[in-house]
């Protein structure tokens, strides 16, 4: 447990202010962000061509093809990393648990796996259909089979407990590798290829439409997080005390599971495994903001919004004309960074 | 719709509903997301190359000053790894791509993945795609696509025929021949052996040799070393990119120490690029492997390997010429 | 009133209740006690609706418990149990915010905040008041946990509602002023109107604060009635099998237990 020192009345006023200052970078970064690549466009290009329409076609395309859906799609995707991140650290009173813990991402990453193997065979139909839809959708359908399946082993009797959760996520999570690994091996090079840069991440190459849904549902799911804000601070005082208080602990468990199961499907069906961003950010607004949930969960939201978008700006940029894995961006730059918070954290509490 | 400023939104941002704002941008940002095609040069002078062999392709044909960006598997000649990189095949960046300013680019069939094709067509960028050219027969028609692509039809041609000498060889080779020797193509690092539907096999098969894997696995696999004592292969090729990875491990010399191949010296070792990558230098290494495979065999008179077999070297190869 | 009839809890073959009858009356403090093992947390945890009764029925101002929603509940009866797992760093004016979740709709902002600064002075721990939960001693702990049970009824008392504080040992991790400061603080709430049940082990203290006395031993109530009935030497020495004895009649002081030196009855 990150301690923290005794907390002054600033605390209340950074909370206060802290969401629309992070609103304000977040808007700035998506107008640098989108200004940055590649081809070299100026801002003053990038808002015009934002407002109006141009003649240079190369250009346009960059701008409303390539970066904004990509730079959308990071906002969204980290915001709800963040956010379901913080959620699962609230649903298991853990700091230290992410989705990936009850095996929501491997269920993901199941179906996506299935979907290059067995796309040219197996599932050949369903690959053919849906064209490059296939592989997000077959993780996202894949997903949602796993969380329903780890879901009715956790709500066994009429409860819903964190450790029969917890006990099913673990056995379905080792299931689940077990048949990637089982499917890894069957895989011939170009598909081993292909599912190992699945599981590094990538947010390039989705156009508008193919965000839209992705989009949709993180949203949605980020605003019934939201909702739950207050019944989520009352269930940190512990499940009994929760219920004494007048919540429904069951519902609200049942909730959380729901809301980051299909926030997180949405997520990394489209973008493959990105780590930490579900960590890091809850982490660090917790130690700037405190635990409530009504500041802490918006603030997670921009703050996941404008880690991931800053960390794929990193990631196309840095390497030209080649591009980095934003899992490895992620990592290297979430990891130090983490680093540094923990140690002033505990020098601080000494 | 287009000419509706996301500011206008931003100003309103306080007076609407968030979902109501956000459906709006969305409806905008579909309705401003089409581009028109753009015309195709005829001479391009600007090319990003996706794919080894294609590289390898304009190399041959002298023309490499055109490229202005390569994937990283074009690996040969080792110039080519001086231009500026792209990423891998499978997984090249678009933006990248476009930031070379590129007025062709020249694709294997096997570039990925398949969104970012269908978002490099939408910019309207001249992509070509060489498709089913990856067989060791049509290697010829895939120079002269290339060539033609690059307006240089007749050193297309010169190239392609030089290649005949090469198969003649082949078949020269394989005509003296009776009994097929037992193969085994293994990766030199480690007891990673190619099955059926996999280049080597293929190329192993076109040299006149049987892959004794090919029944019983298909695609790369790693074997036990159990499993790989119970072998008996006349002729291993241990294979690796470049000059000291090929050099087949010691744990491969040891778990094969009592078969034929290792009894009779019969191990050799390939550049998997030379042998496998099905540009202008593969119809020689088909000819070397055979040659390998029948060491009593005689090569036509005349007949001469002339392209190297290692990138290292490929430099002074271009300062030759 | 809260009303429990002929409970009965059983968790596999084992007995944690055994047929108890048992009520609180507003305005009055029953206090519960017993050895180890009695079933008196059992019988606290029965009666706030958290253990499944395997026989008889709780009722609530007339209603059975299983009729009332959680919310209701909430507004109708506040729980101090004994353990808590909150190692989330929340302030412990947070802390006591959290009381207000099941008024939200009916009370203003101002006089929920307007119920925790009483009841955080109530207990002591204004001083406290931006202080890292997480960081108090076990004593501020507990009171501040008494503090958010005791916020969490205050609008129903204000509204002259029959509410209920169940408190299991709340004392367990106070020094003596403290004790009997928290022990106060359950006189005041009673003489609001609530009815308080609490849980107990020192026996001085339920003397000196009950008004009746309920004595489990096994799951079963061995005695009940105001203190100088319940706190005989025969029932002591039955229970708890100690040699002692209530006394009540020396002048300015409360009532105690008084130990003889020659404790235990059986050597």
């Amino acid at each position: 447990m990150l301690a923290l020192g005794n907390r002054l009345l600033a605390q209340q006023r950074i909370r206060v202010l802290s969401i629309p200052v992070l609103f304000i970078i977040c808007i700035l970064v998506f107008f640098i962000a989108l200004s940055q690549g590649g081809v070299v466009i100026t801002l003053r290009e990038t808002m015009l061509m934002l407002t109006q329409p141009v003649d240079d076609q190369l250009k346009h395309a960059i701008i409303w093809q390539i970066r904004l859906p990509r730079i959308l799609l990071s906002m969204v995707v980290g915001a709800g990393l963040a956010t379901c991140g913080a959620a699962m650290q609230a649903l298991f009173r853990n700091p230290l648990a992410d989705p990936g813990l009850i095996g929501i991402a491997s269920g993901a990453a199941l179906g996506a796996v299935a979907t290059i193997v067995l796309g040219t065979s197996l599932f050949a139909n369903f690959s053919d259909n849906l064209g490059y839809y296939a592989v997000p959708v077959g993780a996202f359908l894949s997903c949602i089979a796993v969380c329903m399946f780890i879901y009715r082993l956790g709500a066994q009797n009429g409860r819903f407990t964190i450790v029969s959760l917890l006990l099913a996520g673990i056995a379905v999570n080792a299931i689940v590798n077990a048949i990637i690994g089982i499917l890894t091996l069957v895989s011939n090079e170009q598909q081993l290829r292909d599912l190992t840069f699945w599981s590094m991440g990538s947010l390039a190459g989705n156009h508008l439409a193919m965000i839209m849904p992705t989009l949709g549902i993180i949203i949605g799911c980020c605003i019934g997080l939201l909702r739950l804000s207050k019944p989520l601070n009352v269930y940190l005082l512990g499940e009994a005390q929760a219920k004494h208080v007048g919540i429904n602990v069951t519902k609200l468990k049942k909730q959380v599971f729901i809301y980051t199961a299909l926030c997180t499907a949405a997520a990394v069906a489209i973008t493959g495994v990105i780590g930490f961003v579900g960590l890091i950010v809850p982490h660090i607004m917790r130690l700037i903001l405190g635990p409530d949930h009504r500041y802490l969960l918006p603030a997670c939201m921009l703050g996941g919004a404008l880690m991931l978008s800053l960390a794929d700006l990193f990631a196309r940029t840095i390497m030209l004309p080649a591009e980095v894995p934003i899992g490895l961006i992620t990592s290297a730059i979430g990891g130090p960074f983490f680093l540094i918070m923990l140690l002033k954290t505990y020098q601080g509490a000494k | 719709m287009k000419t509706v400023s996301i500011f206008v939104f931003k100003l309103n941002l306080t007076s609407m509903k968030p979902l109501s704002i956000l459906f709006i941008m969305f409806v905008t940002l579909l309705a401003n997301s089409y581009v028109h095609a753009s015309p195709q040069p005829v001479n391009p002078q600007r090319i990003v190359v996706a794919g080894g062999s294609i590289t390898e392709v304009i190399y041959a044909l002298g023309e490499q000053q055109r490229i202005v960006g390569v994937d990283s598997t074009s690996v040969y000649p080792a110039a080519a790894t001086q231009k500026p990189q792209i990423g891998y095949v499978r997984k090249i960046s678009v933006e990248g791509v476009l930031s070379l300013n590129p007025d062709l680019i020249l694709a294997e069939s096997d570039i990925g993945p398949k969104k970012m094709v269908e978002q490099l067509k939408l910019t309207g960028a001249n992509l070509v795609i060489l498709h089913e050219n990856d067989n060791f027969w049509r290697i010829e028609n895939k120079i002269e696509q290339i060539a033609k692509q690059l307006n240089v039809v007749s050193k297309g041609n010169m190239l392609a025929d030089s290649l005949q000498a090469d198969r003649k060889a082949l078949s020269y080779i394989l005509e003296q021949t009776s009994t097929k020797p037992k193969v085994l193509v293994i990766r030199s690092s480690k007891l990673m052996v190619a099955g059926a539907e996999t280049t080597a096999d293929e190329l192993v098969t076109i040299a006149g040799g049987v892959n004794m894997m090919a029944q019983t696995m298909v695609n790369w696999q790693t074997i036990s070393s159990e499993a790989a004592l119970a072998l008996n292969p006349d002729v291993i090729i241990s294979m690796g990119i470049g000059a000291n990875d090929q050099q087949p491990s010691a744990e491969i010399l040891s778990v094969f120490k009592y078969s034929n191949a290792i009894k009779n010296a019969r191990i050799y070792n390939f550049d998997a690029l030379y042998l496998l990558s099905m540009g202008p230098r593969t119809p020689q290494a088909a000819v070397e492997l055979a040659h390998a495979f029948y060491p009593k065999t005689r090569l036509p008179d005349g007949y001469q390997y002339r392209f190297l077999k290692l990138a290292e070297n490929s430099t002074k190869q271009q300062d030759e010429r | 009133m809260l009303i429990g009839n002929q409970l009965s809890v059983k968790i596999k073959h084992k007995t944690l209740l055994d047929n108890i009858d048992f009520y609180v009356k507003p305005h009055e403090i029953v206090v519960i006690i017993g050895p180890n093992g009695a079933g008196k947390s059992s019988l606290m945890k029965a009666l706030s609706g958290d253990l499944p009764l395997s026989g008889g029925t709780i009722n609530i101002n007339q209603r059975e418990l299983n009729e009332y929603s959680l919310l209701e509940l909430a507004k109708l009866r506040a729980v101090l149990t004994q353990s808590y797992e909150l190692d989330f760093p929340f302030t412990v004016n947070e802390v006591v915010d959290m009381a207000h979740f099941s008024h939200q709709e009916q009370c203003t902002q101002a006089t929920l905040k307007q119920c925790s600064n009483d009841a955080m002075k109530a207990v002591g721990i204004t001083h406290l008041a931006q202080q890292c939960f997480t960081q108090l001693s076990g004593g501020e702990k507990q009171r501040t946990q008494l503090a958010r049970v005791l916020c969490q009824l205050q609008p129903s008392l204000t509204q002259q509602k029959n509410a209920y504080l169940l408190i299991d040992e709340p004392t367990a991790s106070l020094d003596l002023y403290h004790q009997y400061e928290v022990m106060n603080q359950a006189v005041t709430t009673a003489k609001q109107g609530a009815g308080v049940v609490a849980v107990l082990h020192d026996l001085s203290l339920a003397a000196s604060f009950a008004d009746r006395i309920y004595m489990l031993d096994k799951g079963k109530v061995v005695a009940h009635g105001s203190p100088e009935e319940v706190l005989t030497q025969r029932h002591l020495s039955n229970v708890y099998n100690i040699n002692a004895k209530l006394q009540t009649d020396i002048e300015d002081v409360l009532p105690h237990i008084m130990v003889a030196e020659k404790t235990l009855t059986n050597i």
